[in-house]
């Protein structure tokens, strides 16, 4: 009875959309956190230089945001990528940059 | 001498840096004095607007090239309870390298940027005028081949409202100054 009910077939549908709808935030929130952070905390932790992180998120977020035929549209490869990048600023980047600064601001 | 000091200049116009004492942090006039004779009479100060004392309006308003420019950054650590910094000065064109070069010269197992409230307070200068002339005797400071070999180079005054213009080779001559390969990036 249950299986019939259509939340459950198109279940990797609402998943996809889901990650998606939540990646979007992430991609805005890492580009604008990367564009506020001083430029040589990138160099000082050993990491790609700060117009490059810039680059790589702000590039990222907007292909989030205008993959908006819904996450599987054709340009379903193309949001994933982009949210593996942000990731690696969220997960990798981010905690260094602010930890180098000791969370104060020059 | 001072007129050695032109490619670094741009538009400012340069006075003798030991003639305007009143334009230096008093650190930083101290540390001016303190300085041989000749070494002192190469260096230069002029007066800037306050709200261009960054580095990347700073040349852009007064045509001075950004390779012409030093960033001194105060670095901090601590080992074993005890906080150690370090000043570092490079070329404005490049970063420090904190993480590796840094971080060894103190010995400490991590190396940040001082927070500019600390940095303030135990330079006695500006934000956003930290020069390396006048830090505290205790601090190593680095600086980088490139600054050395520099003929003239703009650095801090210890406050906002003006600019020190020197010779490359002086920072070399400052209390505690060392001489480091590639702390530049």
């Amino acid at each position: 009875m249950l299986l019939q009910v259509p939340v459950f077939e198109y279940l990797d549908y609402y998943l996809s959309m889901l990650i998606w709808i939540v990646a979007i935030p992430l991609g805005l929130y890492a580009f604008i956190h990367a564009l506020l952070q001083r430029a040589d905390a990138f160099t000082a932790v050993d990491k790609l230089t700060k117009p490059a992180w810039c680059g790589i998120t702000g590039v990222g977020a907007l292909l989030l945001v205008i993959s908006v035929g819904g996450p599987v549209a054709s340009l379903a490869i193309l949001w994933l990528v982009a949210l593996c990048a942000v990731l690696v600023y969220l997960v990798d980047v981010r905690p260094k940059v602010v930890e180098v600064q000791q969370g104060g601001r020059w | 001498m001072i007129a050695d000091l032109a490619p670094a200049a741009g538009t400012l116009r340069l006075a003798p840096a030991l003639d305007r004492p009143d334009l230096l942090a008093e650190p930083v006039a101290a540390a001016l004095a303190a300085l041989p004779d000749d070494l002192a009479a190469s260096c230069g100060v002029a007066e800037i607007d306050p709200d261009l004392a960054d580095t990347a309006a700073f040349c852009e308003a007064y045509g001075s090239p950004p390779e012409a420019s030093a960033n001194c950054v105060v670095v901090a650590g601590s080992r074993s309870g005890e906080q150690r910094f370090a000043g570092c000065v490079v070329l404005a064109t490049t970063r420090a390298d904190v993480n590796t070069v840094v971080r060894r010269r103190l010995d400490v197992r991590k190396a940040s940027f001082a927070p500019m409230d600390v940095a303030v307070e135990l330079t006695g200068m500006a934000y956003g005028g930290i020069t390396p002339f006048g830090l505290p005797a205790s601090w190593p400071l680095l600086v980088d081949a490139a600054v050395l070999a520099a003929r003239a180079v703009v650095v801090g005054s210890g406050i906002r409202a003006s600019k020190l213009v020197v010779p490359g080779a002086v920072l070399g001559r400052l209390p505690g100054a060392e001489a480091t390969e590639a702390l530049g990036r």
